[in-house]
């Protein structure tokens, strides 16, 4: 199995500088959608599904590899070997992704020109005093049950649907697409990686410019792990959007869009 | 949209980001507040943190690609900021003129979804005439998602309604409408019976119901519905019945299914006291049923999480190993097996077995262990018990084995005393009745001292202690010893015991003679004794023959009663014959055959046999036997005397024994011929005298022929001599009986002979008799001829070199005693040093091989190399019978090497043979000069002193008591002092000391017979050789002890002897003065000279005991009396004897 079609590698266009998009838990590549069209005529960007979400391939699902997020930072580095990238990579990273692209650009530093991380969180779990991530150990257990519930509900919902009402496929289609994570226990052991991960300790190591755009009201990225991570990554540009949410490239699209053409340089006309 | 927000059920709408701007008083009822106080806020402050998470991952990211979401299940947070499970829908929509998300909350507190369904089709019934079109498609749409549908019974028309959803379940079309009795038909016949009861009671006195029934749709299929309904009041009246209606064929038949099965297995596993878990792997949850909980000692109620009940229980030491079962099981394999200990609560030990499968997804990937545990403490219990058991029966037979060995080593010491006791008897004047008396009683005491050695073999194998002793033999040795012990067995019996010896089995092998010769001894013995009249025949053949060693197969065949099929079986295991009546007939153990068999296996063959009844057996085995590379000298036989053409006549009536004899003449290169009958022989020597025949150089002639026997036949030969002149032939007698009745026969007739052979004969045998008759001449030789009887080593001489003050003087004396010229050095240097200066060259050097200052195989490398004396004979004397010391000796360039301690003869027979002085054929032992033994066994040697072996030690002494009780002397006083001085070597870190004094106490011990406590000493110098790390204390310890045990046989054996000495001073009374024992010395004197002067041999016995007696006090003295009564010079003697007396006397 190819990294290309085990990872679900898509390239939105072709030409231009390289601009790699990575996905948070919970979705798939798909949630990129709103921002790629801007950048079709500037730039080469690549889009993938971590194995476990989307449509990768789920056979490749190692629970020990994906336990942990250094399992996901290898599928970034295996999608750039994949498409022979050596250098020059924006890294795009949503969420738990802008971890995995630290990760990622610590193994390999010359392989990224920089990093933009979209509502990034080195932890999610409180450590007081010093650190509050915003949620305590019970809260993501409380989560993987909720998941539980909602994937099983999903499956026994959607058999039916699709089964039954002719009018149901677009329904189903549409919730197997975006509803990146159906497999529960690929997305279990994602959460798990991703809310149990604590990467403090890796942000000195990051020797890449990045830029963190922070969400103005997150529940999932509270302002001062914003404030937390900028103070921690050497040379790192903050930048806080007036948004609601966790999810500002889906629901203000034009915000990070802005963002991202100020930090990249243009391209000489 | 705000009417929408009249809907009753929790409503709530948001902008794109999840602000609140409209909740309805549903949605407030759930969560408080007010609808000003939450539009300021987020929905995520409804909900918990985990659904808030879930939110942000999941349903916005969908909601914003897709525009709606459906039935999720969050948590909002109720008043109390308890969590209120909810569903949940959302999709996209406007309000007040901007995009919007529109949610809709299904409560589902403490009851089913299907009840909040319930409540919506109650409240969509209530609010019908106000909000009727919305709701009613609203609630279609709710109903076709959750697959639920809705019905309703106007209790005034008795008209059903149904919505879209339940003319689905029942297929029909949307839109159907059904009657009353229509809509029941739709029930299974069992269930329109239930349904009616429910609604009639409903109607009567309001009570709803909530059934899962039997329908039938349309269609005919039949299917599981669950049905739902309640009055509908107005103003206080029930106007209609509402409720729901829901398909759950599926889930009914999964559950029966499910029942069934776990019914099954449930009461499999309870009664089978089985436990049941089930291990997620993503998430490592482990689920136990309540056996499981029952089988860790935890209480019917304990819900603890299983993990952590097995983190306590699990047996520490147990731990690792279940984990790496775990391991290997997700890792390679579908199912796995382990077993470990747990504790229970209450401290109890308890054996687990777990027994699980992987269940893998198609990709591999490991997703649930799934397994068993059930308690084996039982089953452990009982395997533990049958070892402990199995342990102690074998305790009980090892205990048993030493039992028999400790009490016929006790037995067997006594028993030689009432041997030798019985010897003396025999010696006295007797009536003929008292000496029948005395004979049998001596035969029945042989036999209980070989039914003890046989017990004592038998046990030592038992107990796995038999050790083959590996060295260098002579094949034709064994055998002649086999010869005079066979044809002592066939006594006066008519068989014949024939050797067939395969000629190209080589010379000499490597092997335990010994132990082949028990065994050989042991089935031709049967043999023997099996068979009545006939023949016993011992075939050695090579099976194999590889580069370095050969497979000889033994064979013993003979013609006696055989053995039937049903008692073959058992032959071999002890303590059995083949019948008990058997045993009764001709005696025995039983143990010999299984002793055989056990030897046979040690040597890495198996015993069989082939038997039938009357017609004789045939016992045999092949075991590997090594090719000696390196043949020591005293195995070496010189080539044999090219005797040139010989031409031999064989006279044999048995047909196998004369081919046997003819290929044994013929395998020497001889001209043989075979004849049967002595009429034959005397018709060909006939045909000699006249020329008819070339002559022959002799004739092997058969005794016992019927008709013409052999004595008759050289009567009749002696009858031609005349004609045959110089041509006839030297005779040699050959006979299946023993030599004694040859005394039966006329000295004429006996001096027609010239030699004599008993069968069974080997080649060599034949070879033998041939050459001494040709040398011999006429006549049989009865006695030694006193000139070959001389000192065997006079004139030799001999450097000793030896550390050892006891070992020197027991060198020494032997030595000297035998005629050979000694002189001594404490060690290598000093022997090389005197080899050096002798003016006289050594013949030969008897070298130690460990001493101080320089060992044996320096000084003998030192010889050959720097001295360049490449022949001179260095015979290495060493107490280290490994064969890798062995070879060792030979590399250091030694000549050859005896054991210590060592046997005069066959140190004697070393040195001659290094020395040059060889004879052709070894004298066997048994004809060593008689008067170099000193006749003193009768009256000490056969007594044991509890672990010394007295017998043994004095024949390596010649017999000298006075020589073994300074052996003695000092040994005991080496052993008082052998404590302290380890401790002091090993206390001063000197091993090289320490490794010295045990082998010196190892040496002493052999030398006195001390075999026990030399194998102990043995031990103890290798382990202070070769383990670093040993405990010196235990070694100390360990002396201490060995030495308490021997001491007092020291003591005893010491005492004993010097009281012999004394009493056997003849008149001598204790405590007399050396006065009155001289003169009675004078008197014996005087007796022993009258005997010389009269060449009466008794005076060689006297002159034995007065050695006995006075050597100790005035040894020296004798030393020339000694030398000529030895050399037989009786008139030297005499006058040494009137020296004595002069001297005694003054």
């Amino acid at each position: 199995m190819s990294t290309r079609a085990r990872n679900n590698i898509n390239i939105a266009s072709e030409s231009g500088p390289v601009v790699l998009y990575a996905h948070g838990f919970g979705c798939s590549q798909t949630m990129w959608s709103r921002v790629t069209p801007a950048f079709a005529e500037t730039h080469r960007q690549v889009l993938f599904d971590y194995v476990g979400s989307g449509q990768s391939d789920m056979a490749s699902f190692d629970p020990v590899r994906y336990g942990d997020l250094h399992g996901y930072a290898q599928d970034v580095l295996d999608v750039c070997d994949e498409l022979g990238l050596t250098s020059g990579v924006t890294f795009v990273g949503h969420s738990v992704s802008c971890s995995i692209g630290m990760l990622a650009s610590i193994a390999r530093p010359e392989l990224f020109e920089r990093l933009i991380l979209v509502g990034p969180t080195p932890c999610f779990l409180n450590d007081p005093p010093d650190y509050l991530g915003g949620f305590e150990r019970a809260d993501l257990e409380g989560l993987l049950a909720l998941m539980d519930q909602n994937y099983i509900g999903w499956a026994n919902y959607l058999a039916p649907v699709v089964a039954g009402a002719p009018q149901g496929d677009e329904l189903a289609g549409e919730l197997s697409d975006s509803f990146c994570s159906t497999d529960p226990v690929a997305a279990k052991a994602f959460a798990q990686a991703t809310f149990f991960a604590d990467n403090r300790k890796d942000l000195p190591l990051v020797s890449r410019p990045c830029l963190i755009l922070q969400h103005r009201e997150d529940t999932l990225a509270p302002q001062s792990v914003g404030s937390y991570l900028h103070h921690h990554l050497r040379g790192s540009t903050l930048e806080v959007m007036d948004v609601t949410g966790h999810c500002a490239h889906m629901s203000h699209p034009n915000l990070v869009i802005d963002a991202m053409r100020r930090y990249m340089p243009q391209r000489p006309a | 949209m705000d009417d929408l927000l009249q809907i009753p059920c929790p409503l709530l709408v948001t902008d794109l980001q999840g602000n609140i701007l409209a909740a309805n008083k549903d949605l407030l009822q759930v969560v408080g507040g007010t609808k000003d106080q939450w539009t300021q806020q987020n929905m995520n402050a409804l909900l918990t943190a985990p659904s808030r998470i879930f939110l942000q991952t999941h349903v916005w990211p969908m909601l914003l690609i897709t525009g709606n979401v459906r039935e999720l299940y969050l948590h909002l947070r109720d008043t109390s900021g308890q969590p209120v499970p909810v569903m949940l829908n959302g999709s996209s929509g406007r309000y007040h003129d901007a995009d919007c998300i529109q949610w809709v909350f299904f409560v589902a507190r403490e009851r089913s979804r299907f009840e909040a369904d319930l409540v919506q089709a109650r409240e969509k019934a209530q609010h019908m005439a106000s909000d009727l079109t919305l709701a009613h498609a609203f609630l279609d749409r709710v109903g076709r998602i959750a697959g639920i549908g809705a019905w309703r019974l106007d209790l005034g028309t008795m008209t059903p309604e149904w919505t879209d959803q339940t003319c689905r379940i029942h297929e029909v079309p949307p839109g159907y409408q059904p009657t009353l009795e229509g809509a029941v038909e739709f029930y299974a016949p069992e269930s329109r019976l239930v349904i009616k009861a429910l609604v009639q009671k409903c109607i009567a006195e309001g009570t709803p119901w909530d059934a899962e029934l039997r329908a039938i749709t349309a269609t005919g299929r039949p299917i599981w519905v669950r049905t739902a309904g309640e009055v509908q009041l107005a103003a206080g009246k029930p106007v209609a019945l509402v409720g729901a209606f829901q398909d759950i064929t599926e889930r009914k038949n999964t559950e029966l299914a499910l029942l069934q099965t776990n019914e099954r297995f449930e009461l499999a596993a309870d009664s089978a006291g089985i436990g049941v878990w089930d291990f997620d792997v993503a998430l490592r949850t482990l689920h136990w049923d309540k056996w499981m909980y029952h089988l860790y000692g935890r209480s019917a109620g304990d819900a603890s999480d299983p993990l952590v009940i097995l983190e306590q229980s699990v047996h520490p030491e147990d731990v690792e190993q279940s984990r790496a079962a775990l391991k290997a099981a997700l890792a390679d394999v579908f199912a796995f097996t382990t077993e470990f200990r747990i504790l229970w609560p209450n401290g109890e030990l308890r054996h687990i077995k777990s027994v699980g499968r992987v269940r893998r997804e198609e990709s591999g990937r490991a997703v649930r262990l799934i397994g068993v545990n059930f308690d084996v403490t039982a089953q452990k219990e009982y395997e533990s018990s049958l070892t402990q058991a199995k342990l102690e029966a074998d305790r009980a037979t090892a205990a048993k084995g030493q039992f028999l060995a400790n009490m016929s080593h006790e037995i067997r010491t006594p028993m030689n005393a009432i041997l030798g006791m019985l010897s003396l008897l025999q010696k006295t004047p007797l009536t003929t009745r008292q000496r029948d008396y005395a004979d049998k009683t001596k035969g029945a005491a042989h036999s209980l001292l070989g039914l003890l050695n046989d017990i004592l073999d038998f046990s030592k194998m038992d107990a796995g202690k038999m050790k083959l002793d590996i060295q260098p033999f002579r094949l034709d040795q064994l055998m002649r010893s086999l010869s005079v012990i066979f044809s002592a067995c066939v006594g006066s019996k008519a068989v014949e015991v024939l050797f067939d010896v395969g000629p190209d089995i080589p010379a000499v092998l490597l092997g335990d003679s010994l132990r082949l010769q028990q065994v050989l001894v042991n089935l031709g013995g049967n043999a023997i004794k099996f068979t009545a009249a006939g023949q016993v025949v011992v075939q050695l053949r090579v099976k194999h023959r590889r580069e370095h060693e050969v497979v000889v197969e033994f064979a013993v065949k003979d013609s006696g009663i055989g053995i039937s099929p049903e008692n073959q079986g058992h032959i071999f295991s002890g303590f059995s014959q083949a019948e008990s009546s058997t045993t009764r007939q001709f005696g025995g153990t039983g143990l010999g055959l299984s002793i055989s068999q056990r030897l046979v296996e040690l040597m890495g063959g198996e015993l069989l046999m082939e038997s039938a009844l009357g017609a004789g057996s045939r016992f045999h085995f092949s075991v590997p036997l090594a090719i000696a590379e390196q043949v020591p000298v005293a195995l070496q036989a010189g080539s044999r005397p090219v005797l040139g053409s010989i031409k031999v006549l064989i006279v044999d009536d048995h047909p196998v024994a004369g081919e046997l004899l003819l290929q044994m003449a013929r395998s020497l290169g001889w001209d043989a011929t075979l004849l049967s009958s002595g009429s034959q022989a005397v018709r060909m020597l006939r045909a000699v005298a006249v020329g008819d025949a070339a002559p022959f150089d002799m004739l092997f002639l058969d005794w016992q022929m019927p008709g013409m026997d052999g004595w008759e036949t050289l009567r009749q030969i002696g009858n031609i001599a005349p004609d045959l002149g110089d041509k006839r032939p030297l005779v040699v007698m050959v006979t299946a009986n023993g030599q004694q009745t040859l005394s039966l026969r006329t000295r004429e007739e006996q001096a027609q002979i010239n030699g004599f052979l008993v069968k069974p004969v080997t080649a060599s045998m034949v070879f033998d008799a041939f050459v001494d008759a040709r040398s011999a001449g006429a006549g049989v030789a009865t006695v030694d001829d006193p000139a070959s009887s001389q000192r065997r080593l006079d004139g030799m001489r001999l450097l000793v070199v030896e550390d050892n003050m006891v070992n020197q003087q027991i060198a020494e004396e032997l030595l000297v005693y035998e005629g050979a010229l000694v002189s001594l050095a404490a060690n290598g240097q000093l022997g090389v040093e005197a080899i050096q200066a002798a003016h006289l060259a050594f013949d030969a050097v008897l070298m130690d091989v460990q001493m101080p200052v320089m060992d044996g195989y320096t000084a003998t490398r030192f010889i050959r190399a720097t001295l360049d004396m490449t022949d001179l004979p260095v015979v290495a004397m060493t107490a280290n019978a490994m064969p890798s010391d062995r070879a060792a000796c030979l590399d250091a360039g030694m000549t050859d090497f005896v054991g210590k301690p060592f046997d005069l003869d066959t140190l004697v027979a070393t040195l001659r043979r290094c020395v040059g002085w060889v004879e052709f054929v070894e004298r066997p032992a048994s004809q060593s000069p008689p008067q170099a033994r000193l006749a003193t066994k009768a009256t000490t040697a056969e007594v044991r002193y509890g672990q010394l072996d007295a017998e043994a030690a004095l024949s390596r002494m010649g017999g000298s008591t006075a020589l073994y009780l300074k052996a003695l002397k000092s040994f005991l006083k080496e052993c008082d002092s052998a404590q302290r001085q380890l401790q002091h070597h090993l206390s001063s870190g000197d091993n090289v000391e320490a490794v010295r004094l045990m082998h010196t106490l190892k040496g002493l011990a052999a030398t006195v017979g001390a075999a026990a406590f030399a194998s102990f000493a043995g031990e103890t110098e290798l382990t202070l050789m070769t383990v670093p790390e040993r405990d010196d204390g235990q070694l100390v310890g360990g002396l201490q002890m060995a030495v308490g045990l021997l001491r007092p046989d020291l003591v005893a054996a010491i005492a004993m002897l010097e009281a012999g000495l004394a009493k056997a001073g003849t008149k001598r009374a204790p405590g007399a003065s050396a006065a009155s024992g001289m003169v009675a010395l004078s008197k014996s004197l005087e007796q022993l000279r009258a005997l010389l002067l009269r060449s009466d041999m008794g005076a060689l016995e006297l002159h034995a005991r007065l050695r006995l007696e006075y050597e100790p006090e005035i040894g020296d003295k004798f030393d020339e009396l000694n030398s000529a009564v030895n050399s037989l010079a009786f008139e030297r003697a005499a006058e040494c004897c009137d020296v004595l007396m002069s001297q005694s006397q003054g």
